[in-house]
C-alpha cells in the first residue's frame, strides 16, 4: 500500500515538474527512454530502483534537463558539444561532467527544493574510492562532488590525488577566489548577460585543461603512447565495456569497473593502486580506457546520450549523426544507445556503399559535365575601358584621345583590347527525376540491394551535378539556368516519400533511403506511386508553372518486379503522366510485365545487379536526347 | 537551535541569489571590492575561455570542413568578434547561422574556389551613429590607419537612404539582424566597369564590416583605387551606394551615384549566400 503510495507520489511529482519544464512526458514500465513526437517515454523502473520519491524524482528531472530540454533550450551549446566530442572522442566524460554539471546547477536554480535530492543522487553514483581511479577522473568526480554539495565535498576531495588536489587548489585561485564551489558556482550560473555558449565555453576552460593535464599524467605513469589512437581505443574499449556498468544509476556499493585491475598492479608509490596502473602493459592502456568508458557509463549514466537518435529532429544532420556514432567512445555501452548506433551504422555503410559505387557516380556526372560545357557559349567582343596597348582605336574616344597627345601624353589610354565574353548558350536542359521503387515482399533480396544502389547513384551523381553547377556559374559570374532536382519514392501498398523534389542532398535522406528501400513489405500498388510521382511534378490538379520559371523536362523512372494491385487505376496515372509531358519509364526486374505496361518504355532486366547500369544508361541517353534501345 | 537558523538564513540568501540572478549580478556589481571577486572570477573565466577559443577548440563549430576553409572561416569570426567588441555587440555563434538557414556546405564549397572570398559575419540595422562610433572605437586603436575626425563618412544622400541600405538583405538567412555571406576581398572587385544592374551586391553594412575586419588584423584596407556597388537603390531607383576608401582623408566613405553609371573604377563585389 505504502509502495503504491510512494509511486502514486513519484509520478505525480514527474509529471508536475515536467510541465513546469514545457517537457511532456509519457511513464511507462521498463527502464528504456524515447521520445517520439516531441514526448518522452520515460521507464521509471531503473529510476526507482534503492531510491526514495524525492530522490528518483529529482533523478528523472536531471536526466530530463541534462537532454531533452538542452536540445530544446540550449541548442547551439549542444551542437557545440557534440562538436568537440568528435574531435577529440577521449575528451567525452569531461564533457559529460560538463553536461552533468550544468543541469544541476541549472535545475536547482530553477527548483531550489531539489538541491538534497539532486546531491543524493550524485553521491550515489560517485564511486565511495575515488582514490583508486586514475586522476582525470578523479578531478571530474571532485567537480560534480563540489557542484552537488560543496561541504560534503571537502572530505570527498581529501581523497584524491596530489596532483588532482594541486589542480583543485589552481581553480581555486582563479580570479582572486578562494572556493573551488565559488567559481564553479559563478561559471554555472544562469546568466543573462552571457549565451549558453560562452557559459559552456567558460567551464570547458575550467575543466578540460586539467583532465588533458591529468590523463597526460595518467599515461604518463602508465607508460601509455599518446596519440591518435587513444580515441580509437577509448572507442573499443566502449564497446568491450558493455555491461560492466551500464543500467540506470548504480548502487554506490557496486563494484567499479575497473576494480579488478586495481588489485592487480601497483607502481611502487604509497597512494593506492589504480586501475591499470601497469608500466609499458597493454593490459593497462586497455583497463584505463575501460576505466573512463565505465566512469561514463555508471557515474554519468544517462538513458538519453547526447548525440542519440532520439535528438535528430532537434540537431542539424550532420552533427546529430557524428555525434553520437562511430567517434563515440561510449557507443554500445547500454541497450538504449543500440537506435543511435543503428543510426549511424547505416550512414557509415552508406559511405562505404558510395565508395564502391563512385565509378558509376562519376560516369554519371561527366555526361552532365558534357552539357554544362555545351551550355557555355563564348563571343568575341571589345574590351570597355581603352588602354595604352591593344587591337583595336577606340573610335568613340577620339576627342579625348588628340587632347591628351596635343597635351603631351605619351601612351593615351587609345586602345580597345579583344576578349572572349562567356555567356549561357541555351535554356533548356533542367530536369527533374523521379525514381519510384517498388518495395514489396516479393523484392525482397538482391532486388531490392540493385534498386537501393541504382537510387543511391542516380541520388549522389544528381546532386553532385548540382554542385557542379553552382561552381561552375561562380567562376564563369553567369546564370547558367540549368537545374536538377530528384526526387525519391518507395512504394508497397502506401506510397512513401522518401526524398520530395529537390536539387540537395542531406544525411537525414541518405540513412532514410538506406533503410526504406531495404525493408520489403506488402504488395505492390503502383497506382498511388504514379500518382505520388506526379504529385511531386505538379501533374494534374496541382498543374502549375514552376515557380524559378524554368522550363524543365520530367522523367519518372520506375522499378518494380511485376504485378499490380490495380492495372486500370495505374493504366490511367501511367497516361496522365505521359499527357503532361512526363517520361515515364518502367523497369522490370525479371519479369516482362513492365515491358507491355508501361510500352514504348517498358524494360525487362534480368539480373538485378546490372540495374544500376541500366539507370545508369537510362539517364544518360534521356539527357542527351536518344532513345534508349534495348 | 542557533546554528541552524544561521544556516537557513545563509541558504535562503544562496536561494534568493538563484532566483533572482540578474539582480544578484548587479547587487554584486554594486558592492565594489568585497564582492568583486565574482567580477575578477567572471573576469578570468572569460580569459579563459578566449583562450580556447582561439586553439583547436575554436574549430569546433566547423567540424566536418576542409582545414583550410574551417580555418578562413574561424579567423573571420575571430575578426568579426574583434569589431563587435569596439562597441560591445555579440556576434552570434556559427552554429546559429547554420540553425537559422545558412549552408555552410555551399558557404564552404565557394571558398575552396575562390580565394578571395571572405565570410563577413554582419550586423544590420544599426544605423549611421553606431556604425560611426564603431569606426570611431576602430580609429582609436593603436596603430590604425584610420583618422580619428572622421574615419567614415557618409553623403547626405546616403544618410537619408540609411535605413533602407541598412536592412538585411531579402532572402538572406539571419540571427537577431546578423548575416553570414562571403563577400570577395580582394583590394578591387573582380568585375569593374559595370553600372548597377550587375548584381546582387555587397550591402552597406558588409562593406563597412569587411572594410574594419581587415584594418583591425593590420591589413590594408579595400577599395583604395576603386569603388564598390552597394546593394539598394534610392531616389525612385535612381540612385545607389557605393563605397570606397579615400587615402588623402584616411577614412571609408560611402557616396551614390546613378544607377547606369559604369566609370571603370565601379565594380561589384557579388556576395555568396
Amino acid at each position: 500500500m505504502a509502495e503504491a503510495q510512494g509511486e502514486a507520489q513519484l509520478r505525480g511529482t514527474i509529471m508536475a515538474a515536467a510541465t513546469v519544464l514545457g517537457v511532456p512526458v509519457h511513464l511507462v514500465d521498463g527502464d528504456s527512454w524515447d521520445v517520439l513526437d516531441g514526448v518522452v517515454s520515460i521507464g521509471l523502473d531503473g529510476i526507482t530502483a534503492n531510491r526514495d520519491t524525492d530522490a528518483a524524482a529529482a533523478h528523472v528531472l536531471l536526466l530530463l534537463w541534462e537532454s531533452v530540454r538542452e536540445v530544446r533550450v540550449a541548442r547551439v551549446r549542444r551542437m557545440r558539444r557534440l562538436a568537440l566530442a568528435e574531435q577529440a572522442p577521449g575528451r567525452e566524460p569531461a564533457l559529460a561532467t560538463i553536461d552533468r554539471m550544468f543541469a544541476v546547477s541549472e535545475l536547482t536554480a530553477v527548483m531550489p527544493h531539489l538541491r538534497d535530492p539532486l546531491a543524493r543522487v550524485i553521491y550515489t553514483a560517485l564511486p565511495t574510492n575515488v582514490g583508486e581511479l586514475s586522476r582525470s577522473l578523479q578531478w571530474l568526480c571532485a567537480l560534480l562532488a563540489t557542484t552537488s554539495d560543496p561541504r560534503a565535498a571537502r572530505s570527498y576531495t581529501d581523497a584524491c590525488s596530489p596532483e588532482v588536489q594541486h589542480e583543485l587548489s589552481r581553480l581555486q585561485r582563479i580570479g582572486g577566489a578562494t572556493e573551488v564551489s565559488h567559481v564553479l558556482r559563478v561559471a554555472l550560473a544562469p546568466d543573462s548577460a552571457r549565451s549558453h555558449v560562452q557559459r559552456f565555453e567558460r567551464m570547458y576552460a575550467l575543466v578540460v585543461p586539467p583532465f588533458e593535464r591529468l590523463m597526460l599524467i595518467d599515461h604518463s605513469h602508465r607508460g601509455i603512447e599518446l596519440g591518435a589512437q587513444d580515441g580509437e581505443a577509448l572507442q573499443e574499449q566502449a564497446v568491450l565495456s558493455e555491461g560492466s556498468g551500464s543500467g540506470a544509476a548504480r548502487d554506490a556499493n557496486d563494484p567499479e569497473p575497473g576494480e579488478a585491475g586495481a588489485d592487480a598492479s601497483n607502481d611502487g608509490e604509497t597512494e593506492p593502486a589504480r586501475a591499470g596502473d601497469t608500466q609499458d602493459s597493454p593490459e593497462g592502456s586497455d583497463l584505463f580506457v575501460a576505466e573512463q568508458a565505465g566512469f561514463v557509463a555508471s557515474v554519468l549514466d544517462t538513458p538519453l546520450p547526447a548525440g542519440g537518435a532520439w535528438s535528430d529532429e532537434a540537431l542539424p544532420d550532420d552533427l546529430s549523426a557524428t555525434g553520437a556514432s562511430d567517434t563515440d567512445p561510449m557507443a554500445g555501452l547500454s541497450e538504449t544507445r543500440h537506435t543511435g548506433d543503428a543510426v549511424a551504422t547505416s550512414l557509415a555503410a552508406y559511405r562505404d556503399r558510395v565508395r564502391e559505387l563512385s565509378p558509376h557516380i562519376e560516369h554519371l556526372r561527366e555526361v552532365w559535365q558534357l552539357i554544362i560545357a555545351e551550355r557555355i557559349g563564348a563571343r568575341n567582343i571589345l574590351s570597355r575601358i581603352p588602354t595604352p596597348e591593344g587591337e583595336v582605336l577606340d573610335k568613340s574616344s577620339l576627342v579625348r584621345i588628340v587632347s591628351e597627345v596635343s597635351a603631351g601624353v605619351k601612351r593615351p589610354n587609345a586602345y580597345l583590347s579583344r576578349q572572349r565574353d562567356l555567356r549561357r548558350t541555351r535554356r533548356d536542359g533542367s530536369t527533374d527525376y523521379v525514381l519510384v521503387i517498388d518495395r514489396s515482399a516479393s523484392m525482397l533480396g538482391a532486388p531490392a540491394e540493385a534498386a537501393a544502389d541504382a537510387a543511391l547513384i542516380m541520388l549522389e551523381s544528381l546532386a553532385a551535378v548540382e554542385r557542379d553547377i553552382a561552381a561552375e556559374e561562380r567562376a564563369l559570374g553567369i546564370d547558367l539556368e540549368l537545374a536538377l532536382r530528384t526526387a525519391l519514392i518507395v512504394y508497397d501498398t502506401e506510397a512513401v516519400v522518401v526524398k520530395a523534389l529537390s536539387g540537395s542532398l542531406d544525411d537525414h535522406t541518405r540513412r532514410r533511403m538506406h533503410a526504406e528501400i531495404r525493408a520489403p513489405r506488402g504488395s505492390t500498388n503502383d497506382s498511388v506511386a504514379l500518382e505520388a510521382a506526379a504529385h511531386e511534378l505538379r501533374v494534374g490538379a496541382l498543374q502549375e508553372r514552376p515557380s524559378d520559371g524554368l522550363e524543365r523536362r520530367r522523367v519518372v523512372i520506375l522499378v518494380s518486379d511485376g504485378g499490380t494491385d490495380d492495372s486500370a487505376r495505374a493504366h490511367t496515372r501511367l497516361q496522365g503522366l505521359r499527357a503532361a509531358g512526363v517520361k515515364v519509364f518502367g523497369i522490370g526486374i525479371r519479369t516482362s510485365d513492365l515491358v507491355t505496361r508501361f510500352a514504348p518504355d517498358g524494360i525487362r532486366l534480368d539480373d538485378p545487379t546490372l540495374l544500376p547500369l541500366v539507370l545508369e544508361e537510362l539517364i544518360r541517353a534521356s539527357r542527351l536526347d536518344r532513345e534508349l534501345s534495348q | 537551535m542557533e546554528q541552524k537558523s544561521a544556516s537557513s538564513a545563509v541558504e535562503n540568501v544562496r536561494l534568493a541569489r538563484l532566483l533572482f540572478g540578474e539582480l544578484a549580478h548587479d547587487l554584486d556589481r554594486a558592492l565594489g571590492d568585497d564582492r568583486g571577486v565574482g567580477v575578477s572570477v567572471d573576469r578570468a573565466l572569460d580569459d579563459a575561455a578566449n583562450e580556447i577559443r582561439e586553439g583547436d577548440a575554436g574549430k569546433a563549430a566547423f567540424v566536418g570542413l576542409q582545414e583550410s576553409e574551417a580555418g578562413r572561416l574561424l579567423e573571420a569570426f575571430h575578426a568579426a568578434r574583434d569589431v563587435a567588441s569596439l562597441v560591445g555587440l555579440t556576434v552570434p555563434e556559427p552554429e546559429e547561422f547554420w540553425l537559422s538557414g545558412v549552408d555552410r556546405e555551399k558557404l564552404a564549397r565557394a571558398l575552396i574556389s575562390d580565394r578571395s572570398l571572405v565570410a563577413v559575419p554582419t550586423p544590420h540595422g544599426l544605423g549611421a551613429n553606431q556604425w560611426t562610433e564603431v569606426f570611431r572605437a576602430a580609429a582609436r586603436r593603436p596603430g590604425s590607419i584610420l583618422s580619428l575626425t572622421a574615419p567614415v563618412t557618409f553623403a547626405p544622400e546616403v544618410l537619408g537612404a540609411f535605413t533602407s541600405l541598412d536592412s538585411v538583405p531579402a532572402r538572406a538567412p539571419s540571427v537577431r539582424g546578423w548575416t553570414l555571406r562571403l563577400i570577395p576581398g580582394d583590394e578591387s572587385p573582380a568585375r569593374m566597369g559595370v553600372n548597377y544592374s550587375v548584381g546582387p551586391h555587397a550591402t552597406l553594412p558588409e562593406m563597412l564590416m569587411l572594410q574594419l575586419m581587415r584594418l583591425l588584423r593590420g591589413k590594408a584596407p579595400v577599395d583604395q583605387r576603386s569603388f564598390t556597388w552597394l546593394q539598394g537603390t534610392f531616389a525612385d531607383g535612381k540612385f545607389a551606394a557605393r563605397h570606397f576608401y579615400d587615402e588623402a582623408s584616411r577614412g571609408v566613405g560611402v557616396n551614390a551615384r546613378e544607377i547606369g553609371n559604369q566609370g571603370p573604377h565601379l565594380g561589384v563585389r557579388t556576395p555568396v549566400g
